[in-house]
């Protein structure tokens, strides 16, 4: 008998033993996320490509490469610094474009001497001075992000050709100003996308990798989210809203993140008086004490709504320590995990998408893809840079609508319209007293056609928190933000009707009200 | 009291278990969708999709690594054109997006042809097959009678600009703008104003700017 109970025990423990192994096998790999092939991510983010012809490339700027900020293009220790790289997917060797990616210098119609050219020995390698070399960075960077960004999973939008001029020019002439824009084109189906650097100084932003990834993270955010238009109302006119801080934020955080280093703009910067040499544009990590949301998200009575890069350098901010947590878990893969959970959350992203619509977005797709084994650092993350996910719901503020009959002015101003000047053109004076004891979150103005009278052009303006006690006013007449910062439509008929919703995060509803113009 | 701490143990069992396995159950379309769907179509929609059975159903068909995600919506609009209000004159496509965790459809809609830019419905499907979100900018609007433009494109753009600066390339779609409830027959086409380019959607009856709007992203 008692070898009977041994047996019968011991069957049990090895029976228990298995199905203890078994679980914890199926718990790692479902919540591992769908698999990846690690090697060939890690290989791409170090633009590790087996094909195409060769190139030399000082990544991502001579600044970070030489880790000197007084660096410049003429320096000739450069060379020592430059480094081969291949240049994948090339349909025609002679040319830096694909089916997909078109290379340009200043525009779209190049003449073809001014376009890179394969070398003698069909290598494209030019001096850093050379504006074709600029060309070669802009290929060299944007297939690398893209070719990482598919490697994670995701499809790309690809219905458009995208044109990326390194040196971009209007009407053929030098540009007096440096900058970067990205072009989505939204509305008309038959216009490319375009990346366009403008800048021919010395701290050109065109040999900057650092450029190209941070703009092609806008098309990225774009093409992940399906084109839902996460920042819609901004491309209508709104100055400011969540949306396009999240866009920046998310185009900082793909930049950083495929570069490993928490800040950006290092060599763009030298161009700006009030930027130290070796200083950053921005930074994904606290220079000093932590950036709370309240330093940066709220109206302020004097200088209006937030500013979307302020905002998207504190989203950042969240998303690297979020980051960190994966790479504390594991320091080889955890970039890439954590670059892979961030865009999908993207592509949970609604129109007009929210920093609480984000977050949201965050940990629903922590558990679909790791069992929700992040959710708590993401909130975390969040929360200790001042962002309440559920904060209490606030008392209805109160204040006045008044739809004004607007111009332009010579320089394209909206201002007040003065006896039969009318264009047609409506805005609004708006006051909005916030009389609860707590920030009302997210705060936005949105105008609303009920009877279709109005060509609404802006439709939402983003207000950011509004803190207790606090007014937001929009209107000069009334000591308010200029009618830049109003909701903007065009009647089409006479006794036109509008509603006017004023939203925020944790409003109970928002409050409508309606009117019909005089 | 023996037998009663046998009990406890068994519920507590019974009910750990029941909890392993919600936590495992795939999920299903809930309150998250519901919330995407009143966040866009509070005003413009008349109607309501039928979102809470729309998970199942999709899920019953075939799980989603034999059935493509985009198959699996095309089957549903297909089979629910009347709950959907889909209006006979609104033709549409689709286009999907893959992600890790599944697919993003859009589907865009044209009639006679012509796009259709303002009027959408965003699909979210997960790998199990169920629809996660339905985000909707579709309006049943009424069809749009195509008569020959009162005004081209040539015509507006002497009148505005005269013949110094040279015309763009436009497309010729039908314009929704935000939150109405009927097209309009527009010209799209993106001038450059300074660094940054603009587009401009024109009213082909009367040549009035419907909308002027900044596409551009800048650093």
């Amino acid at each position: 008998m008692p070898d009977l109970r041994y047996r019968l025990l011991s069957s049990l423990c090895l029976l228990l033993t298995q199905i203890f192994a078994v679980s914890c096998t199926r718990e790692y790999s479902e919540c591992a996320g769908p698999k990846l092939n690690l090697t060939d991510l890690q290989s791409i983010r170090n633009s590790g490509f087996s094909t195409g012809p060769l190139s030399s490339l000082i990544v991502p700027n001579p600044i970070e490469a030489s880790k000197s900020a007084s660096t410049t293009l003429s320096e000739v220790s450069l060379v020592r610094l430059l480094e081969d790289f291949k240049l994948p997917n090339l349909s025609n060797p002679n040319r830096l474009e694909n089916g997909f990616v078109h290379v340009r210098l200043h525009s779209m119609n190049d003449s073809e001497d001014l376009l890179a050219k394969p070398t003698n020995g069909g290598e494209y390698k030019y001096s850093l001075s050379d504006p074709k070399y600029s060309q070669v960075m802009a290929y060299h960077g944007v297939m690398t992000a893209l070719k990482y960004v598919e490697a994670l999973g995701f499809s790309l939008l690809t219905d458009r050709p995208l044109y990326v001029m390194s040196q971009a020019r209007v009407n053929g002439a030098v540009p007096t100003e440096v900058n970067a824009y990205y072009d989505h084109n939204t509305l008309d189906p038959k216009a490319p996308r375009q990346l366009r650097l403008y800048g021919e100084s010395t701290y050109a932003p065109g040999v900057d990798r650092e450029m190209y990834w941070h703009e092609i993270g806008h098309y990225v955010n774009e093409s992940v989210s399906g084109d839902v238009g996460i920042d819609r109302a901004g491309e209508n006119g709104a100055m400011y809203t969540e949306g396009a801080a999240l866009h920046e934020c998310l185009a900082d955080y793909l930049a950083e993140s495929l570069q490993g280093q928490s800040h950006i703009g290092k060599w763009l910067a030298r161009n700006f008086s009030e930027y130290q040499p070796g200083q950053p544009l921005r930074s994904a990590e606290d220079v000093g004490r932590r950036l709370l949301l309240s330093d940066v998200g709220s109206f302020d009575s004097k200088l209006g709504p937030p500013d979307r890069y302020g905002v998207a350098e504190w989203c950042s901010r969240v998303l690297w320590d979020i980051r960190k947590s994966f790479v504390e878990k594991s320091p080889e893969y955890g970039a890439m995990l954590s670059d892979r959970l961030i865009l999908s959350a993207v592509s949970r992203l609604p129109k007009d998408a929210s920093l609480s619509d984000f977050y949201s977005a965050l940990r629903q797709t922590d558990d679909g893809m790791h069992c929700g084994q992040n959710k708590k650092a993401i909130r975390i993350a969040f929360e200790e840079r001042g962002f309440v996910a559920t904060g209490s719901v606030v008392a209805v503020p109160t204040g006045s609508i008044k739809p004004v009959s607007l111009t332009q002015d010579d320089k394209g101003n909206y201002v007040r319209a003065i006896g039969s000047q009318s264009s047609g053109f409506v805005g609004f004076e708006i006051q909005i007293l916030n009389s609860s004891s707590a920030a009302i979150r997210n705060l936005r103005i949105k105008l609303e056609s009920p009877n279709g009278s109005l060509n609404i052009a802006t439709y939402l303006q983003g207000m950011g928190d509004l803190g207790p006690g606090q007014v937001a006013i929009v209107g000069p007449a009334m000591g308010g933000l200029s009618y830049a910062y109003s909701l903007l439509a065009k009647r089409t008929q006479s006794n036109a009707k509008y509603r006017i919703r004023i939203l925020g995060d944790n409003l109970a509803e928002s409050v409508d009200v309606d009117g019909v113009l005089p | 009291m023996s037998q009663s701490r046998w009990r406890i143990g068994i519920v507590g069992v019974i009910v750990a278990a029941w909890f392993a396995v919600l936590r495992y159950e795939p999920r299903r379309v809930g309150s998250a969708g519901s919330e995407f769907i009143s966040q866009s179509s509070v005003v413009s929609l008349p109607f309501k999709i039928p979102m809470p059975r729309q998970g199942r159903e999709i899920s019953a068909v075939e799980p989603i690594n034999q059935v493509s995600a985009l198959d699996l919506i095309k089957e549903y609009v297909e089979s629910h054109q009347t709950a959907l209000n889909l209006q006979p004159h609104h033709s549409y496509s689709f286009e999907e997006f893959k992600g890790p965790l599944g697919s993003r459809i859009k589907m865009s809609f044209q009639q006679d042809q012509i796009p259709i830019v303002g009027m959408e419905i965003h699909f979210l499907v997960n790998l199990s097959g169920n629809v996660d979100l339905i985000n909707s900018s579709y309006y049943p609007a009424d069809s749009v009678v195509l008569n020959d433009p009162k005004m081209t494109m040539q015509e507006f753009w002497s009148q505005r600009f005269g013949s110094e600066k040279i015309e763009p390339s436009h497309s010729f779609v039908l314009y929704r703008p935000e939150g109405a409830n009927q097209l309009e027959p527009a010209y799209l086409f993106s001038t450059m104003n300074g660094l940054s380019s603009e587009q401009w959607v024109v009213r082909v009856s009367d040549g009035s700017v419907i909308s002027r709007i900044s596409s551009g992203r800048n650093w």
